[in-house]
């Protein structure tokens, strides 16, 4: 019975611990592959999440830019009536108290030309009948070039401002016609103001249905009751555009 | 260890790196039975080497990403194991068992000198220390590791690490003592 060493004694732990195997039991590699799958699956459903908001606002998007071109017909179509009624009520104005002023407006030679003769016929208190056969002829044409500068209003205002002219000169003219004189015109042009009114409204009343930001804005605002909405657009100058997005922790408002 | 054994590892890597399942339980089945080796000099029982074995292996899948090729895989996977085997016996602290050194004569040895004690003997002898005397022991004896790694990884100092060892050391001496002298008794009788 000697003394065991610590050399001794280390030497023969670690000599017979080297090679030292044990067969674990087989459900074990089962446990680590199903504690992987968790993880696995865990991250999967986290990803989903983004993917299926990020599916979400690409929708969103290509129906907004898929029917923006279209919505640029419609909102242009409205605000040409509107600038309608806008320049002819400058008209009128100057047509009842001093008949020689020009309109404020920057009209060219044709415009002043057409408004001349108006004036002219307002003078006599009759219109004469190639005046009227020149509104006649105008008239016809109202209708289809409101379209077209509607569809290319701000690119083609040379076409634009030909059309707006004769629209004014008849909308004048076609009051005046009936009635003939200074009273009957200045009743008559109450009675544009009164119409250029409800028209504005109505317009205003369209656009809400017309255009999808709005319907968007409509639908939203029967789900979201907060003040800012989760996600609201306006009508610009260029379309329908995104006016504002809260996402709880992301918000988004453009001025306004 | 051959270089065939060397290949077949390497060739697994990349497959564990992607997160391929089959290369994993490969790779799994080639190592599980020398890591739970490893595991079971570190645990009480085979039952708590499989807890440590299993923990050990999801973190090496985990990880395996952040394996730069600095020493062997296997080195690798196997550090893994210890530091589990370590996280584990940290997280049971509180439950220290008390070694009866008496507990060592339950079972009837077949051996008779120091050099034929059979491997499950010392692994016995091992399982039977105390969890810190057991960790020291085997970090420093069996994986080399230096006093200073140790106290930092036990969270414990130098001294309390060089004491802890030759308490151990002292204990299975006593041990293959007593067993070499039941066996030198039996031999006379």
């Amino acid at each position: 019975m000697h003394p065991i060493s610590d050399k001794e004694l280390d030497k023969l732990f670690r000599q017979r611990f080297d090679e030292f195997e044990v067969e674990p039991s087989d459900a074990v590699w089962g446990k680590i592959s199903d504690q992987l799958n968790d993880q696995k699956i865990g991250r999967k459903s986290y990803s989903s999440f983004w993917m299926a908001a990020a599916g979400i606002i690409l929708v969103l998007s290509a129906a907004l830019w898929l029917f923006r071109p279209v919505e640029v017909i419609k909102l242009q179509g409205v605000a040409q009536i509107k600038e309608e009624s806008n320049l002819a009520a400058p008209v009128h104005e100057p047509a009842k108290e001093t008949i020689t002023t020009a309109p404020a407006n920057d009209l060219d030679s044709k415009l002043s030309a057409a408004v001349g003769d108006t004036k002219v016929s307002e003078k006599n208190t009759e219109m004469s009948n190639a005046q009227i056969k020149v509104q006649e002829d105008v008239q016809p044409l109202v209708g289809k070039e409101v379209i077209i500068a509607a569809v290319n209003k701000d690119k083609a205002p040379l076409i634009q401002e030909p059309v707006s002219k004769p629209v004014i000169s008849h909308a004048d003219s076609f009051d005046k016609v009936g009635e003939g004189d200074v009273y009957a015109r200045s009743l008559a042009k109450s009675e544009i103001t009164e119409e250029i009114q409800t028209e504005t409204a109505v317009s205003t009343g369209q656009r809400k249905i017309k255009s999808i930001g709005g319907l968007v804005n409509f639908v939203i605002a029967k789900v979201d009751h907060r003040e800012d909405k989760i996600i609201e657009f306006k009508d610009g100058d260029e379309g329908t555009e995104l006016a504002g997005l809260n996402l709880g922790l992301v918000k988004f408002r453009s001025r306004k | 260890m051959n270089v065939d054994y060397r290949n077949t590892i390497d060739s697994l890597l990349e497959g564990c790196k992607r997160g391929d399942r089959k290369a994993q339980e490969s790779l799994y089945k080639i190592l599980a039975s020398r890591m739970m080796g490893v595991c079971m000099r570190y645990a009480k029982d085979s039952y708590e080497a499989e807890d440590v074995l299993q923990m050990g292996f999801v973190k090496v899948f985990q990880k395996i990403s952040e394996f730069r090729g600095e020493g062997s895989l296997e080195g690798w996977i196997r550090r893994i194991m210890v530091n589990t085997a370590i996280e584990t016996y940290r997280k049971n602290l509180r439950n220290l068992n008390v070694v009866d050194i008496d507990e060592v004569y339950d079972q009837p040895q077949s051996t008779f000198d120091m050099n034929g004690l059979e491997l499950k003997d010392l692994l016995n002898l091992v399982q039977e220390l105390s969890n810190g005397y057991r960790l020291v022991f085997n970090m420093y004896v069996i994986e080399g590791y230096s006093h200073k790694e140790i106290a930092e990884s036990l969270g414990i100092t130098e001294g309390a690490s060089k004491s802890q060892l030759s308490r151990a050391r002292s204990i299975l001496k006593e041990k293959i003592l007593k067993m070499e002298g039941l066996n030198y008794a039996s031999n006379i009788g």
